[in-house]
């Protein structure tokens, strides 16, 4: 709350409107994804069809808005870290979409709703276990989560893209963060933990957001057990390595359906 | 309900912009801007065709998919080519980027 | 499909306007940053277009792959090729150029307006029935087209080297 209170110092050379500009705009972006995410059998606000393409082409735009932004901090050090953060976070876009890739052809649409509704009998982390530690990593990195954050390390660039961010605009920032944490998690609860399966003594939204606050807890917890890892490691590491995880994973989903053993698991 | 002509319309709109900015603009930048505007309106040309026409043609949707991968494919590489001109002669000015030597 | 609340039209103009508007600023745009951030604004309105074309994952795949990437690239490039003379200083081209990119420009929109304003009576006036299931497109692309795909996939890894090459800073 008190954030809210304190002054907003805008730097000198800074872009005013582009540095107010940018954290609602991510704020909103943050937001959207959640309208095409359901809770429960009927609890989505818009079925799309293509809403798990919706989900990523809304997290596609986040580097870009990070990019504009750190320009318009207009000094040396959010600039650098903001670069960091827009390698990081594009470099891992791909095993993600990879990994998805998986559960879309296990489910067979691209619907949310319908690839919940296909985890009835199994929840897809089973035969897709290489994407769901994929995606999962990637997630982490997505979020600049432990042991993922560089771009704000403290001791190193200051505090990263959002230095230069005061009062009401941290605030907006922080909220984003924290709601791409909460997306992601209700995402990999989507995509391979069932939804909102569950057994019938608790309501279906509940035992989704269960679920999805295991996730979440899953992601904050290696913040105090690993070391950092260098970025430019880290990069490489999602260019290559998780590619091909993910892709062998894609084989292996390719393999299972046309065998018949999907349809014997009931998928 | 919106009729086909509206959609021809916008895409000749915005033909006509992407043109402008190809043919006038000295900023290399700007120019690849054009192109990518002017791509843009053939997109959506081919989209509102596949959707106005009996039966639907998916064709349409096919091409457009196609050119937006081209398209993107073919701004990185024009990006690529605007960095290295630059090196090499310090502006992305058009005029000043007309010698093939170097 | 999302269902629309606001009569169709009102939408159309608007999204009509944002695109063409956006457009234009971003070559008329004093500052490039400014003028790359109206592109990506005009994209996402072609994306806004898809949608109402029963094109929702063109639309999807425009903004994950016009906005999410190109306009990213664009920025970067801006950014890498800062210096005072490429800032947008006097832009205007000599008088003659102008008028002509003006004059070519607006002939050419008007003369495809009018091919197809022509063409009016036979143009269907209401998108035709018939569905146009996302489904359709993998199908489609498979069944018919799978050799452009296969060159797709064979440009798309020559042009990340060629720009990889390029753009190798020599040491």
């Amino acid at each position: 709350m008190k954030l809210i209170f304190k002054e907003i110092i805008i730097p000198y050379k800074a872009d005013r409107r582009l540095f107010l500009a940018v954290p609602l705009a991510l704020v909103f972006l943050a937001a959207l994804p959640f309208a095409v995410i359901p809770f429960g059998q009927n609890w989505v606000i818009a079925n799309l069809d293509v809403g798990i393409v919706f989900v990523f082409a809304m997290t596609s735009l986040f580097p870009a808005m990070i990019l504009i932004f750190a320009w318009a901090s207009n000094s040396k050090y959010p600039f650098l870290g903001g670069l960091r953060s827009l390698f990081q976070q594009v470099a891992y876009e791909i095993p993600m979409w990879i990994s998805a890739l998986s559960v879309v052809m296990l489910a067979g649409s691209l619907s949310l709703v319908d690839i919940v509704n296909a985890q009835a009998r199994i929840w897809f982390i089973v035969p897709a276990f290489l994407s769901f530690i994929v995606f999962f990593i990637s997630i982490m990195a997505e979020l600049e989560r432990l042991p993922f954050d560089l771009p704000s390390a403290e001791p190193e660039l200051v505090a990263g893209w959002f230095t230069e961010s005061s009062g009401a605009i941290f605030m907006l920032q922080f909220l984003a963060l924290y709601m791409k944490l909460y997306l992601m998690s209700s995402l990999v609860t989507v995509l391979f933990l069932g939804g909102w399966w569950g057994p019938s003594f608790l309501p279906q939204p509940v035992w989704f957001i269960i679920k999805t606050l295991i996730v979440a807890t899953f992601i904050i917890i290696p913040r105090g057990v690993y070391a950092r890892i260098r970025v430019d490691m880290l990069i490489k590491i999602g260019w290559t390595r998780l590619l091909i995880i993910g892709l062998a994973n894609v084989f292996l989903t390719v393999l299972l359906i046309s065998t018949g053993l999907t349809a014997a698991l009931g998928i | 309900m919106v009729s086909l002509i509206s959609y021809l319309i916008v895409s000749a709109a915005l033909l006509g912009i992407g043109v402008y900015g190809l043919t006038v603009k000295r900023n290399a930048i700007r120019i690849l801007f054009s192109v990518e505007i002017i791509v843009n309106a053939a997109n959506l040309n081919f989209a509102a065709f596949t959707r106005y026409l009996n039966p639907p043609q998916v064709a349409g949707q096919v091409i457009v998919f196609y050119s937006i991968a081209a398209a993107a494919m073919e701004a990185a590489v024009g990006l690529a080519l605007i960095l290295v001109a630059f090196r090499l002669n310090q502006s992305i000015d058009v005029r000043k980027l007309n010698k093939l030597k170097g | 499909m999302v269902q629309l609340v606001v009569p169709s039209d009102l939408v159309f103009v608007l999204l009509a306007a944002v695109t063409i508007i956006a457009a234009i600023l971003a070559l008329q745009a004093k500052e490039l940053i400014y003028g790359a951030i109206a592109l990506g604004l005009s994209f996402i309105g072609i994306a806004g277009f898809f949608v109402f074309l029963d094109a929702p994952y063109l639309a999807m795949l425009q903004i994950a792959v016009y906005v999410g990437a190109v306009v990213v690239l664009i920025l970067f490039t801006i950014m890498l090729v800062r210096r005072e003379e490429t800032e947008a200083i006097a832009e205007l081209p000599e008088r003659g150029q102008g008028a002509i990119g003006l004059w070519l420009a607006g002939l050419l929109a008007v003369a495809i307006s009018g091919v197809a304003a022509l063409a009016g009576p036979n143009l269907p006036s209401a998108p035709q029935p018939g569905e146009l299931p996302v489904a359709s497109l993998g199908l489609v692309i498979e069944a018919e087209y799978p050799v452009p795909l296969l060159i797709l996939a064979l440009l798309i890894s020559a042009a990340l080297l060629g720009a990889l090459v390029l753009a190798k800073v020599e040491k």
